[in-house]
């Protein structure tokens, strides 16, 4: 698997993974820029080894000489633009203000990886940028250290989103898209996006249940606030209701494709992706933050991390800087975690922020409290719960 | 043979064996390890396998389109066998470049091709609602057919190649005798060059039915979503979910299917054969 | 002398026997003729050879009669009845190929089995032809063996057997006997022979090899370039060979090149350089004439013999062939000959250098046309 720097290439490598993309590799795909950052030679041959399929030992090999530089940061995210934007944005900063040198790796923080690793006890990775369905996933495997809320401001962020194991660095929502173009009316809600009646066409939908479970939900006549606790057999009869006119996607690029080769006319998809349509069409294809579920980008830090807990902990909390996240908000599109950031994005960047007031008025918050709790059936969470039956239900 | 040239026969091998038991049998060893021992010690991985509807439904998907599949591709290989064994030699060559094209492009470009000619609107529904053969789209995307059609494009060089080196092998004139004894055309071919090319045609469905088990990227992208087999829920369990336990359970279970069919076949057929002993 | 041996051979019961005529046949391949107006009459019982050099036509002449090559011109009838058209299945011909081609997944049984089952014969009475089959060349004991398992004789026999089962009307043979050793070949014509007169069947032969064809046919057809040079029954072929091309392919001929120079008693002379011959038959004088002259027609002697033609030579070289010598003999005048003689109780010496005189009669040489 190459390392996701190169944007020419990631386009389509990404498809070959199209079950499993989280937002933030996605968002790497977005900009248009290439850029590449230069990699310290440990890097390159532990990455090399880990080609090979050897990782664990590879991993090995490095962790002796990691252990003993603390001065230096691991930041790993999806690669590409992405690298250099959280190299300015909040690897300099840092730098600056602790003296400890941040790196930026862009091999794409997979759970798998973050679990081997820590089990092998050979973890390279200090801070990761993965999502709310994988922080859960990891959390019950054990691999994660607890994040430190008081070195880590809690009030920095909504506080729906500073789980025990993870915190919000930016925000996305899922919103409804729509081809206006091939609409005879525009849809205003969920449950018009399932009168396949009145606005006949094909859906897309995750692969994922993260994100459209709520939507169903929607669908099904719950307001906004009753949304959780989710009744998972509603929302399976509900996707088995339009199942036949759904396509669905597992990647960003996917989910984008589906609109353009017109095989769906609404969809439930990332707002960056469904920005990027609306760019790309004209304003043919648009999105409203109406009854979209906005949720959060997380940092999760590995047990065993190099650089030790504190400095990880130290980072986070630099990133929580109102400032920095909007230069990131500029370059890549997320929305900041900091709500007192909301105030500083430029006016005519305000529309495409899930995180202004206006917006977040017309939202749900994710709750990530329901998707930890237990399902009640055997073991499982409801996160793993749904999407066991997610899948079913999508495939039978 | 003398037991000195036993012994240097054995040390040459001594190295692809060693290389073998490190990189292969070890870390097969390794899986099905995992496939008993996570989460914790026991066979529950594998009565998951018979309790679980969802595994059901998947293996059995697996199994149907592999099954078809493999009947479409061998058949379609065979005839493309059949011709290419009797045209002239520049059409053979021909033949066999625009076989072997299809195996050098990316299996990505393949499927989205297949995307682009089967979705509503796209060459196939154009071709035939501009004939008035139909009035709507047909639902050509998406769903089972597609995926058939995209591995059936893909297996087809598998088949049609053992196939062929086989049936370049069989002496013209023992059809030519058969039809002189007074055998039709037809009987000719059922008695004389079926049974004569059916070491051909038990390579080529070995190899197509195998491979197609682990097939993965075609039907995740002409599947839609809703064609899940085997391969796609053992990337989602280890990567995803992180259910190291079943996705081990259920590489292994792959496993002794393929062993299975090869054991199922050897009944039939001198296997040594069909892979080039002589 | 020989004829009239041949001539006294009983004519064979014909119980399935065909008769074949093929008109005017030719096949062009682009521009070059395979087969080039060739007509033949095959009547039925007869054990008729296609004799002639590879690219004679020979083959291409029985696959269409067998039907697997479409004639470019011309006919072919089976008693009367044209066939040209017809499919290998449907004209009921008997074929052994080149390498037999017996299916190397079946048993002889299965092999011989074949024609009869694609008639649609019932089993019980299909078992019983087979066996009677396998009866006829002796292959009873091997019936359940795979043809890889038998003996280049073993499937030739096999072959045979599977192409008569069905009794066809005709039975078409490509040089079935090239592939063996020389006494299997031996022994297998004499097998062949034998059973075409069992059966009466009439058969079509195909080979290059003239001893077989001497030995084994009723009729000889020579080809030569698509075009047939002489027919006839073997004697009168090799007795009287009609052109230097029929002379010199059914066996050996010594050739002589002469002037005709009027008649005698014995027929006329031919100056050949300084020598006068005395040949049989009549010729105008003064034409250019070629003499074909048998090896073994030619007596060897230590003194000059009392024969109207006679010539002395050295011993140049000479071959034992156990039975025989052969010895190339200079004579200055007319060139090196070739002579054969008998081993035992050889009058001369066969040493190189010795002196020898050739004679033989006038009726022992033959004309023949240059070509």
């Amino acid at each position: 698997m190459k390392p996701r720097k190169d944007l020419s290439k990631t386009l389509y490598e990404k498809d070959l993974y199209p079950d499993e993309q989280t937002f933030a590799e996605d968002c790497a795909l977005i900009a248009a820029e290439r850029l590449r950052r230069g990699e310290i030679d440990r890097r390159s041959f532990v990455k090399a080894l880990g080609l090979l399929g050897l990782a664990p030992v590879a991993l090995k090999f490095a962790s002796g000489s990691a252990a003993a530089q603390a001065k230096e940061l691991v930041v790993v995210n999806w690669g590409g633009p992405a690298m250099e934007a959280y190299a300015n944005a909040w690897g300099a900063p840092f730098e600056k203000a602790s003296g400890t040198k941040v790196i930026i790796d862009g091999t794409g923080p997979l759970a798998s990886k973050i679990k081997a690793m820590v089990e092998a006890k050979a973890v390279t990775w200090d801070v990761c940028d993965t999502g709310t369905g994988t922080t859960l996933v990891l959390a019950k495997q054990d691999v994660l250290e607890d994040i430190d809320y008081t070195i880590v401001d809690k009030t920095k962020m909504a506080p729906e989103f500073a789980y025990q194991q993870g915190c919000a660095n930016y925000m996305f929502s899922f919103v409804l898209t729509y081809n206006k173009a091939k609409l005879a009316s525009a849809p205003t809600g969920w449950k018009d996006f399932w009168d396949l009646k009145k606005f006949p066409g094909g859906r897309t939908l995750r692969k994922q249940p993260n994100g459209m479970l709520e939507a169903c939900m929607m669908a099904a006549g719950r307001s906004q606030k009753d949304i959780y606790p989710i009744d998972l057999n509603l929302a399976m009869s509900k996707l088995k209701e339009i199942k036949e006119s759904v396509v669905a996607w597992g990647s960003g690029s996917q989910s984008q494709e589906v609109f353009r080769t017109g095989e769906v006319v609404m969809g439930n998809i990332w707002h960056t992706r469904a920005n990027l349509l609306r760019r790309d069409t004209q304003g043919e294809i648009v999105w409203s933050w109406q009854d979209g579920i906005v949720t959060a980008g997380m940092w999760n830090v590995p047990k065993g991390n190099p650089a030790g807990k504190e400095t990880a902990m130290k980072f986070i909390a630099s990133a929580q800087d109102p400032a920095s996240q909007i230069e990131l908000f500029k370059v890549m599109g997320n929305g900041p975690a900091n709500p007192a950031a909301a105030s500083m994005v430029p006016a005519d960047m305000r529309d495409i922020d899930p995180g202004q007031p206006e917006n977040m008025k017309l939202q749900v918050l994710q709750s990530g409290y329901w998707y930890e709790e237990p399902s009640g059936k055997g073991k499982l969470t409801n996160d793993e719960l749904s999407r066991e039956m997610w899948l079913d239900t999508l495939s039978s | 043979m003398l037991a000195s040239q036993r012994h240097t026969y054995w040390l040459l091998i001594v190295p692809a064996v060693l290389l073998m038991l490190v990189f292969y049998i070890y870390p097969l060893i390794q899986v099905l390890w995992i496939s008993v021992t996570e989460p914790y010690f026991g066979l529950q991985n594998y009565e998951a396998l018979l309790s679980r509807p969802l595994l059901h439904r998947i293996w059995l998907t697996t199994l149907r389109i592999c099954a078809i599949t493999t009947i479409i591709t061998v058949t379609l290989g065979y005839l493309v066998a059949y011709a290419m064994a009797r045209v002239g030699e520049r059409q053979r060559t021909t033949m066999m470049f625009c076989i072997l094209l299809t195996f050098w492009l990316s299996v990505l470009i393949r499927a989205f091709a297949w995307v682009m000619l089967l979705r509503n609107g796209g060459l196939i529904n154009s071709a035939l609602m501009g004939l008035g053969i139909i009035d709507g789209d047909l639902p050509l995307l998406r769903n089972e057919f597609a995926v058939i059609v995209g591995m059936v494009h893909f297996m087809m060089p598998l088949a049609v190649l053992p196939i062929y080196s086989n049936m370049s092998g069989i002496d013209g004139r023992y059809v030519s005798a058969a039809r002189g004894l007074g055998a039709s055309p037809w009987e000719a071919f059922w008695h004389i060059h079926l049974p004569l090319s059916k070491p051909g045609l038990i390579a080529a469905t070995i190899l197509v039915f195998v491979f197609s088990l682990g097939f993965f990227i075609t039907p995740a992208i002409l599947g839609g979503g809703k064609v899940v087999m085997i391969s796609e829920y053992i990337q989602v369990s280890f990567e995803e979910t992180l259910r190291w336990g079943q996705a081990t359970m259920l590489a292994s279970s792959l496993l002794f299917a393929v062993l299975l069919t090869l054991a199922l076949v050897a009944r039939f057929v001198d296997l040594k054969k069909v892979f080039g002993a002589r | 002398m020989a004829e009239t041996a041949l001539a006294s051979r009983p004519e064979p019961q014909s119980r399935a026997s065909h008769s074949l005529s093929i008109r005017s046949l030719s096949k062009y391949y682009g521009s070059l003729a395979a087969v080039d107006d060739v007509s033949l009459e095959v009547r039925q019982g007869r054990f008729l050879t296609l004799l002639g050099p590879s690219g004679s036509g020979k083959t291409t002449i029985l696959m269409a009669t067998a039907g697997f090559v479409q004639p470019s011109a011309g006919e072919i009838l089976l008693d009367d009845k044209p066939i040209t058209n017809l499919p290998p299945d449907k004209r009921n011909f008997g074929m052994v190929f080149q390498g037999y081609a017996l299916f190397p997944h079946m048993s002889v049984e299965d092999n011989i089995w074949f024609p009869l089952r694609v008639r649609g014969v019932s089993k019980s009475a299909a078992a019983k032809s087979v066996a009677t089959s396998l009866e006829l060349v002796q292959m009873a004991h091997l019936a359940k063996r795979l043809p890889t398992q038998l003996s280049g004789g073993q499937q030739q026999r096999v072959a045979l057997a599977r192409a008569l089962v069905f009794q066809p009307d005709l039975l078409l043979l490509d040089e079935p006997l090239s592939a063996l050793d020389k006494k299997l070949r031996a022994d297998l014509q004499w097998e062949l022979k034998s059973l075409h007169a069992r059966l009466g069947t009439t058969f079509i032969y195909v080979t290059h090899d003239q001893e077989e064809a001497l030995s084994m046919s009723d009729e000889i057809v020579i080809l030569r370039d698509g075009k047939i040079e002489q027919q006839g029954d073997p004697v009168a072929l090799y007795e009287r060979p009609a052109t230097r091309f029929v002379a010199d392919f059914l066996g050996k001929s010594n050739f002589i090149r002469g002037q005709s120079a009027g008649g005698d008693a014995q027929g006329f002379r031919v100056k050949a350089g300084e020598v006068t011959l005395h040949q049989a038959g009549s010729q105008a004088a003064d034409q250019p004439v070629l003499i074909a002259l048998r090896p073994e027609k030619l007596s060897v002697t230590r003194a000059r013999p009392d024969l109207p033609n006679a010539i002395p030579g050295r011993i140049a070289a000479f071959n034992y062939y156990g039975s025989t010598f052969h010895l190339q003999v200079e004579t200055g005048a007319l060139g090196d000959l070739i002579v054969t003689v008998p081993a035992w109780k050889c009058e001369i010496d066969p040493a190189i250098g010795n002196e020898v005189w050739l004679g033989w009669e006038p009726d022992a040489s033959v004309v023949v046309r240059d070509n």
